[in-house]
């Protein structure tokens, strides 16, 4: 048996050990479980020290990175209860930048492009059928963002609690609300749709895989083509 | 002093250093910003070890107490063991690595996300015995749409009643479910901006075991 025959027998038997668990959970699955989990976090550990650590310690730039270094090193200490605050340095290091980060992101790859697309859409210059589709997403996207909002929420709360009638605003925001998560609602299921549908290719792909190293195991054993 | 203030300054002059990098890209100021991030990437990366490391002890320490997940424990300490040096030494692109890949890491990983598809549908048969209302029904509905939208032509031909949904489930996919996602996108960015400004100006510190 070569060595390609047995990966594909192994992926087999870690499929069917992680399938089984459409039957309960159980050892089998427990088992393939922890040795995914443990085999994962060990790989993408030596990926990240040879790829970012390693790469770059032994660099012509190497000097460069002594704050890091130090930086992780303190981090480390974060492992030992007694000087586990000496770590909140490198911490504050990494919540600074990724807030940084976080926001030039918000701002610059969501909040700007995705406004801009928005009122882009609304043009009669691709004629009245795609002029009414970017009005309905106009719309659809204030509804949908507003739906959230904790303005309206707190209008209608306000008006559900004191009387039993809604007032005109307490009314236009419930219809906001309702017609916000319309949207959403239709934005989620597509979402769900997609998913499923990406799930369900996988499983009959992973189907396919048992099946074909069954069918050359046969094939093998009758010395059938 | 470790506690708060040292990390809080931290926090708030890199941060402001890499947003100033990004909102006015001139020189010093796009070279700090790289320079943080890439020591940023760096320190996750020590983050990571500590991680592993983490993990190491939880299982060593349920194998020392004898508990009943002993096995499972076990399996977890001498996978990330086995598996790390097996890398480390060998390379991501060696023969021993890509026997790793395919043989355990690709199918076991591609099996669990394939087991979503039956909770899914679990769980979307569930919903209308769950929770009867409108917008389950016109969750429900969206779904069967598009599903039935994506049969690929040649197992039905779009013609006729099944050219008419693949319409409707296009068109849904392209105008209210574009919507619906901008919607939420642009209100999960504010939400981050929010979050980040809280972090700059000192008001939330994740970093400070506050």
């Amino acid at each position: 048996m070569d060595a390609n025959t047995m990966v594909l027998i192994a992926g087999v038997v870690v499929t069917l050990a992680i399938f089984s668990y459409l039957l309960g959970d159980n050892v089998l699955y427990r088992w393939a479980l922890a040795l995914l989990v443990g085999s994962t976090v060990g790989y993408a550990l030596a990926i990240v020290v040879r790829d970012v650590l390693l790469t770059r310690l032994s660099g012509e730039a190497r000097g460069f990175y002594i704050a890091p270094l130090i930086l992780g090193g303190l981090l480390l200490l974060k492992g030992f209860p007694r000087f586990a605050a000496v770590g909140n340095i490198s911490m504050g290091f990494i919540m600074g930048v990724g807030a940084g980060v976080a926001i030039s992101g918000a701002v610059l790859g969501t909040l700007i492009p995705q406004t801009q697309a928005t009122g882009m859409g609304v043009t009669l210059q691709a004629g009245w059928a795609s002029f009414l589709n970017g009005v309905l997403i106009l719309v659809g996207t204030v509804l949908a963002l507003l739906a959230f909002s904790p303005r309206v929420r707190a209008t209608r709360a306000k008006d559900l609690g004191g009387e039993l009638e809604l007032s005109r605003r307490g009314q236009l925001g419930a219809w906001v609300q309702q017609l916000g998560r319309v949207f959403i609602t239709v934005a989620l299921a597509v979402a769900f749709g997609g998913a499923l549908t990406s799930a369900l290719t996988i499983f009959v792909g992973r189907w396919w895989a048992v099946v074909g190293v069954i069918l050359d195991a046969v094939s093998r054993v009758t010395g059938a083509n | 002093m470790f506690k708060r203030i040292f990390p809080t300054a931290i926090a708030i002059s890199a941060g402001l250093f890499v947003l100033l990098g990004a909102l006015l890209p001139v020189p010093p100021l796009t070279g700090i910003r790289t320079l943080f991030i890439d020591w940023a990437v760096m320190v996750g990366a020590f983050a990571f070890i500590l991680a592993y490391l983490q993990l190491l002890r939880v299982h060593l320490t349920r194998l020392k107490r004898g508990s009943k997940s002993k096995l499972p424990s076990l399996l977890i300490v001498l996978a990330a063991l086995g598996s790390f040096a097996l890398v480390f030494w060998q390379g991501p692109v060696s023969p021993a690595t890509q026997a790793l890949l395919r043989g355990l890491l690709a199918p076991g990983q591609s099996a669990l996300f394939a087991l979503t598809a039956i909770t899914l549908l679990l769980s979307g048969m569930r919903l209308l015995k769950v929770r009867r209302s409108v917008g389950s029904v016109l969750f429900l509905a969206v779904v069967l749409i598009v599903l039935l939208g994506s049969i690929p032509v040649a197992l039905a031909p779009y013609q006729g009643v099944m050219g008419t949904l693949v319409g409707v489930a296009d068109w849904l996919q392209r105008v209210p479910a574009l919507a619906g996602m901008r919607g939420l996108a642009l209100g999960v960015a504010l939400g981050i901006l929010l979050t980040g400004l809280r972090v700059l100006f000192g008001t939330t510190r994740p970093h400070s075991d506050d």
